[in-house]
């Protein structure tokens, strides 16, 4: 009979629901959403694009070519120059291959650095809303303070105390970035704690940590799954601020901001050299945005906890 | 000692609210010394307005809010105060059945799923094949099988309420507290309902504490009855005590208040007590007798003592200066 459920099926929190009728109910809100397939897909072919790196770019991205990359006056060639289909930049660089290799910094910077970041903030938000008093005192004063600092001075300030490393920058930016999330989260905890589906549990003997991974988390996924996705937006654009101030990733490694920021200096005789990276890093942070956008907007229609 | 199941002695519950920005820090007696005894089998029924305390009295069972005064005892062993593990196990002594059917499930569960949960975490007597016992568990609430497969949303509020009984009895529980359990449902679901814990009652000798503030509900299910007014209860007896021969004017009050054909044949037409006025802040409990702005009875000692309860000849315990039977004997 229906002995054939299987008890793992009880703790597992990421069954969100009727999976038959949930896949349905994505394609049909993603069509009526084109901004939101288009985004999708421009994001799916980026990371596609940042994984096969190696096997894309024409050139290695850090090789300069000081014969055939420079023009006469040494200058940078243009786009559709052959052999480099972007140009090269000031160095004789293939920018083509700066580009790809530029794009898996930022989404390893933007996803993992915000993957953190999301973590510590729902580990926080929910401890603190869970639990109250002095422990959610707390907590919440540290995320005051950390709000409270303008983030960019803060990253610069704790990037000068550290090596410069793709490393660092990661964990700076999920340092600063776990804030929000928890501010959030926490709000929602408070109101779930009292519902009485939770009391019921409590009152059943259940212990905190499994009220908080079952009967609290998975009430939690749809607006974390939003944050995040908006989250990756920002960190890659803090990520590039950072690289564009020269305190991001160590040159001469490729990244959009680092890219950016050499452009801005030859951008009279060179303006491809800004444009190109800057377009990419506009698509992809609006990619990320609209994703963010419509997700909210489908868990919130469709979400039967939505109360 | 007592061989009561539960005994509740002067419980006190005081809720706290500190100071903030507009407004200044007060303490509000929810709770003010409530009394009572719970044999093993048999039903309370407790009445009262909203912000009486009703459920506070409940929630403070079952350890949810903290007692800060008196005393309770289960099975003769002292359970107030009790953290940790011992709470975990005297809570399983005693379940709790909620209000509102549509937030008392989890709605990402399914029946079974909730059930499991429930089963594997009772302490005494595990379980051995935990998928038969939810199959028995819906069989003793009345659901059938089919339902172990499905979420909350698909139930009504019936059936909903039945899988919260078989989520509480999951656990072997003596006593059930039932918090306006069956007052969000239609009347007729009420009804089956309320049979089917009077069916469990019998079946598995459960005690109930029922909190209500639908009298018809208590006199269909309650052998004892209290009434509880701004944190105390102000008249306790057995069901024909309380409904036949009120004592408390409140309880004449609230008794008129019930459309007439519901409170069934009255050997003795009860005089009618209208109640004006809003019930009183229990942040600043009105002195003496609290029920005394609005008591038709009031009379100067009301205004400054506080009247103890204190058996009156027709039984039941009553804290009225003014409760006894000639009295009600002169107005009917």
């Amino acid at each position: 009979m229906s002995e054939a459920i299987p008890a793992a099926a009880i703790v597992d929190p990421a069954e969100l629901g009727d999976k038959p009728v949930r896949a349905r109910e994505v394609w049909r809100s993603l069509t009526r959403d084109p901004a939101a397939l288009i985004s999708i897909i421009v994001l799916v072919l980026l990371a596609l694009i940042a994984l096969a790196a190696p096997l894309l770019s024409p050139h290695d991205p850090l090789q300069t070519f000081p014969d055939q990359g420079l023009g006469p006056q040494g200058q940078p060639l243009p786009p559709g120059t052959p052999g480099f289909l972007l140009g090269t930049d000031a160095l004789g660089r293939d920018l083509l291959s700066r580009l790809i290799y530029g794009a898996q910094v930022s989404l390893i910077i933007g996803i993992v650095a915000n993957g953190l970041a999301t973590a510590f903030g729902v580990l926080v938000g929910v401890v603190a809303g869970y639990f109250g008093g002095v422990v959610e005192a707390v907590l919440m004063r540290i995320t005051d303070v950390v709000i409270s600092f303008p983030i960019l001075l803060l990253c610069t300030a704790l990037i000068a105390v550290t090596t410069r490393s793709t490393f660092n920058v990661i964990i700076v930016i999920a340092l600063i970035y776990w804030t929000t999330l928890a501010r959030i989260i926490r709000g929602m905890v408070v109101s779930l704690k009292e519902r009485e589906f939770v009391v019921a549990s409590r009152t059943l003997g259940l212990s905190h940590r499994a009220i908080m991974w079952r009967h609290i988390l998975p009430h939690l996924v749809p607006a974390i799954i939003v944050y995040t996705t908006l989250g990756v937006a920002s960190s890659i654009l803090i990520e590039s601020a950072l690289s564009f101030l020269g305190i991001g990733v160590p040159i001469p490694q490729a990244s959009w901001g680092q890219m950016i920021s050499d452009g801005s200096t030859y951008f009279q005789i060179a303006p491809w050299m800004l444009f190109i990276p800057g377009i990419c890093l506009i698509v992809t942070v609006m990619a990320f945005n609209l994703v963010g956008d419509w997700l909210s907007d489908m868990l919130n229609s469709s979400t039967p906890t939505a109360r | 000692m007592s061989t009561s199941l539960l005994e509740v002695n002067d419980l006190e519950v005081t809720f706290r609210r500190s100071a903030g920005p507009g407004r200044k820090a007060a303490s509000v007696p929810a709770v003010r010394g409530v009394s009572f005894q719970l044999e093993a089998g048999t039903t309370l029924g407790i009445a009262g307005e909203s912000g009486s305390g009703k459920s506070t009295i409940a929630r403070t069972l079952m350890g949810i809010n903290t007692p800060s005064g008196g005393s309770m005892n289960l099975n003769g062993e002292d359970v107030t105060g009790l953290k940790g593990r011992r709470l975990a196990e005297y809570r399983q002594t005693m379940q709790m059945i909620f209000q509102d059917p549509y937030d008392s499930l989890d709605p990402r569960m399914t029946v079974s799923q909730t059930l499991l949960e429930a089963i594997k975490l009772r302490k005494t007597n595990k379980p051995v094949s935990p998928m038969a016992e939810v199959h028995e568990l819906l069989d003793k609430v009345g659901l059938s099988r089919s339902f172990a497969s499905r979420k909350p949303r698909e139930l009504s509020g019936g059936q909903r309420q039945r899988v919260s009984i078989a989520r509480a009895l999951s656990v072997d529980p003596r006593l059930i507290l039932c918090d306006e359990a069956v007052s969000a449902l239609d009347v007729s679901v009420r009804a089956q309902v309320l049979n089917l814990l009077k069916d469990l009652q019998e079946e598995l000798g459960l005690a109930y504490l029922f909190i209500s503030h639908d009298l018809s509900t208590l006199r269909f299910m309650a052998d004892y009855v209290g009434i509880m007014y701004l944190g105390k209860i102000v008249e306790l007896g057995t069901r024909d005590e309380i409904f036949d021969r009120p004592q408390h004017p409140y309880t004449r009050a609230l008794l008129s208040a019930v459309p007439e054909p519901l409170v069934i044949d009255r050997t003795v037409r009860l005089p009618r007590v209208r109640l004006t006025g809003e019930p009183p802040s229990s942040t600043n409990p009105p002195s003496g007798c609290s029920f005394h702005p609005r008591c038709p009875l009031a009379q100067d000692v009301c205004r400054t003592v506080s009247p103890a309860a204190r058996p009156t000849a027709s039984g039941q315990v009553a804290a009225c200066h003014f409760a006894d039977p000639e009295l009600v004997v002169a107005e009917a």
